[in-house]
């Protein structure tokens, strides 16, 4: 428990260090500081890996089941393709709002290290790895596509308004985002629907009842997954563009964000305590 | 250094002394034959003709050098010459580009690395002008770094281009329009064409006017009342025509939007009076810039750059200074060397002497070892001090005295370290 908390605040330091670089150097004309950042936050994902390793190596499951690991394996999901898209693409400036978004929730994991229950072993099975490991790599999609919504929205309105200052320099093309809008949406769509559907086996392979049908996190995925699905279509059947598609993708990551945390927060869902069979729990 | 730019000569003087690429390592092997000691580059754009030179006998071939740099034309007149602290400074200046017509421009580094790469190519470069132009190069890449110098063009094409560039990526793909012909519109279309678009499509009311436009860029002619048709193809729409109306209405643009799926346009509008609506530019994924907009970014660009100007030259001065200073330094190098091998002389001397006698003359090799460890030692001691002593007085501009003083102290003849001084033989 004690390796893991101070992996993990070491974790968090390296990834406020990038955040502070990355801010810095978006405001600075010229320079190449955000690759600095990008250096402290590819260190810090390998300081996750190291926690997740250790805790696996610890419990013999994957360690995703808690609020500290599901929090830990979606902020490491989110540096990874972030890092892999900046090496392809010119999206570093964008560091100074994705960087600082991770931070804030390696933080708040670092509170909860030893939150969350420890997992049932007649629950858990390679599927329950693989349905939550894919819900988790697709919210770190949705949030790298409303990453690039947002800076759209952003330099849309730059040139809309005629603002050619620095944020008009150092953001991206237009051209640039919407692509990169359509391929997380994409590959996202993908692997949430994979997600949905391990998870509906995973019902019939525990021999759930049909409450489940009901359940809040269930409802909020299937909102989620909807929106993202109109999405999908308007982008790949209808070959819909611009500010429009940035506008629905951030109501996408909205829904993201009740799934994942408030559901969580606000109300007690079957799908969270069903991992460690409670009495009366549907069966 | 010799030179001529666009502020000491007019175009036709600068365009006679300029040089092919092909041509200027024959001139510089030339002035290598001439004068065997020197180092030379020779530098020559659309702006300026210059030639940079050192060397111990410079100072002998001045004019000479000044002959053949006009290759026999009576241009003395137009040219301007730098010598030392002043000529490190200028070049320092050229290829940061404070010294160009376009303040700011990055052409010129790059045709300072050219003009370098051609004399080290060449074997015309040494200890003096590698040294220097790497520290030029290294110079400009700071101000370029450092400072707003380079940033945001001033030329209403170039800039309708970084619109251009901040809006879509994939150029080869693009289709551009144009609309009505005019020089601003043409320079960027040109400089569109040079960035990757390679579809364009050019509308005129002179069905000859658009096929000489199309045939320059590689582009199609097309009839200008079919200007609403071809909308929904373009990604790109620039507009020059001497219509007294608009003739690009939001109507249009707006059924062509739908029907790109949403595809961002980007219009920009040359025209005065405008050819495009206003209610243009309020279109969603419609981007619309006329050429007051346009301007208006020149001026801001400009005015940053003039801002930053005082900060560019104390770099340059800083740097300038700082070479000059470790030039100085450098050419004692061989001052000192003539005073270490003058002592180590005098002791190699002594000590086969104290060997040979008798007392000494069958001492046990470690025992020899040891003496001769001692006088070496010795021998450092007493030179330290002074080569500080030297080298500071270098750098603070009195090594001439210096110098003369130990020539004196230790007889040294007129040797290369006098013909090496800085002060002389900078470029």
């Amino acid at each position: 428990m004690y390796i893991t908390l101070i992996l993990a605040i070491l974790a968090a330091g390296l990834y406020g260090l990038a955040s502070l670089f990355s801010v810095i150097f978006f405001f600075r004309a010229a320079g190449s500081g955000e690759k600095k950042s990008l250096c402290l936050a590819a260190i810090g994902a390998l300081c996750l890996v190291v926690i997740l390793t250790f805790q696996a190596f610890i419990s013999h499951h994957f360690p995703i089941f808690t609020p500290f690991g599901a929090l830990v394996f979606y902020c490491l999901s989110i540096t990874v393709i972030f890092l892999y898209v900046s090496i392809h693409h010119d999206t570093r400036s964008l560091s100074a709002m994705l960087i600082p978004y991770v931070t804030v929730l390696i933080f708040v994991a670092t509170m909860h290290v030893k939150a969350g229950q420890p997992i049932n072993p007649a629950r858990y099975s390679i599927w329950l790895d693989l349905h939550v490991l894919t819900a988790l790599v697709g919210y770190a999609l949705f949030t790298l596509a409303c990453a690039f919504a947002v800076t759209y929205l952003i330099q849309d309105r730059q040139l809309k308004r005629k603002h050619f200052g620095l944020i008009f320099q150092k953001l991206p093309a237009l051209e640039t985002l919407d692509k990169l809008i359509h391929g997380q949406i994409v590959y996202a769509f993908i692997v949430f629907t994979v997600s949905i559907l391990l998870g509906v086996v995973l019902t019939h392979m525990n021999h759930w009842q049909t409450g489940w049908l009901t359940d809040p996190k269930v409802l909020a995925t299937a909102l989620t997954w909807f929106v993202y699905g109109v999405l999908f279509y308007l982008r790949l059947n209808a070959d819909q563009h611009g500010r429009r598609m940035a506008i629905i993708t951030i109501v996408g990551f909205i829904c993201v964000l009740v799934t994942f945390f408030g559901v969580n927060m606000l109300t007690h869902s079957i799908h969270n305590i069903a991992l460690t069979d409670y009495p009366g729990m549907a069966k | 250094m010799i030179g001529i730019n666009f502020k000491s000569a007019p175009l036709e003087i600068r365009e006679k002394m300029s040089f092919k690429n092909t041509e200027i390592p024959k001139m510089l092997r030339c002035i290598k034959r001439l004068i065997p000691d020197s180092e030379v580059v020779l530098l020559s754009t659309c702006n300026r003709t210059e030639l940079y030179a050192a060397g111990p006998t410079l100072a002998a071939y001045k004019d000479s050098l000044g002959l053949i740099f006009a290759r026999g034309d009576n241009f003395e007149k137009y040219f301007y010459k730098k010598e030392n602290l002043e000529a490190v400074r200028h070049l320092f200046a050229v290829a940061s580009s404070l010294d160009s017509m376009v303040v700011g421009e990055r052409e010129i580094l790059g045709q300072v690395k050219t003009a370098y790469t051609c004399g080290l190519e060449a074997g015309t470069t040494g200890n003096i002008l590698n040294p220097l132009f790497q520290k030029a190069l290294k110079v400009a890449k700071q101000i370029q770094t450092n400072t707003d110098l380079c940033l945001g063009h001033i030329s209403v094409s170039s800039i309708a281009v970084d619109f251009v560039q901040k809006i879509f990526t994939d150029l080869p793909n693009k289709t551009a329009i144009i609309v009505g012909s005019g020089e601003t519109s043409e320079l960027t279309l040109q400089n569109l064409v040079e960035k990757g678009v390679k579809k364009v499509l050019i509308l005129n009311r002179s069905a000859d006017r658009a096929k000489l436009l199309a045939d320059k860029c590689g582009g199609k002619a097309i009839l200008f009342d079919l200007l609403d048709d071809y909308l929904p193809l373009a990604d790109i729409v620039i507009s020059s025509t001497n219509a007294p109306r608009c003739v690009i209405h939001t109507d249009a643009v707006r059924k062509a939007i739908t029907a790109r799926h949403r595809r961002p346009m980007l219009f920009i509008d040359i025209a005065v009076p405008r050819d495009i609506e206003e209610g243009v530019g309020e279109l969603e994924n419609v981007y619309l810039y006329n050429i007051d907009d346009l301007r208006e970014i020149a001026a801001e660009n400009l005015t940053k750059r003039r801002q930053v100007l005082d900060t560019a030259h104390a770099i340059i001065q800083e740097n300038a200074n700082g070479f000059a200073d470790r030039f100085r330094v450098q050419s004692f190098g061989l001052l000192i060397q003539q005073m270490e091998e003058a002592v180590n002389k005098l002791k190699e001397a002594e000590l086969a002497r104290a060997f040979s006698k008798e007392t000494l003359v069958s001492l046990p090799e470690p025992c020899r070892r040891e003496i001769e460890t001692l006088t070496h030692r010795i021998v450092n001691r007493i030179l330290a001090t002074p080569k500080i002593a030297i080298r500071q007085a270098a750098r603070n501009g009195q090594g001439e005295e210096y110098k003369k003083i130990l020539q004196h102290l230790f007889g040294f003849e007129n040797s290369e370290s006098e013909e090496t001084n800085d002060h002389k033989q900078t470029p």
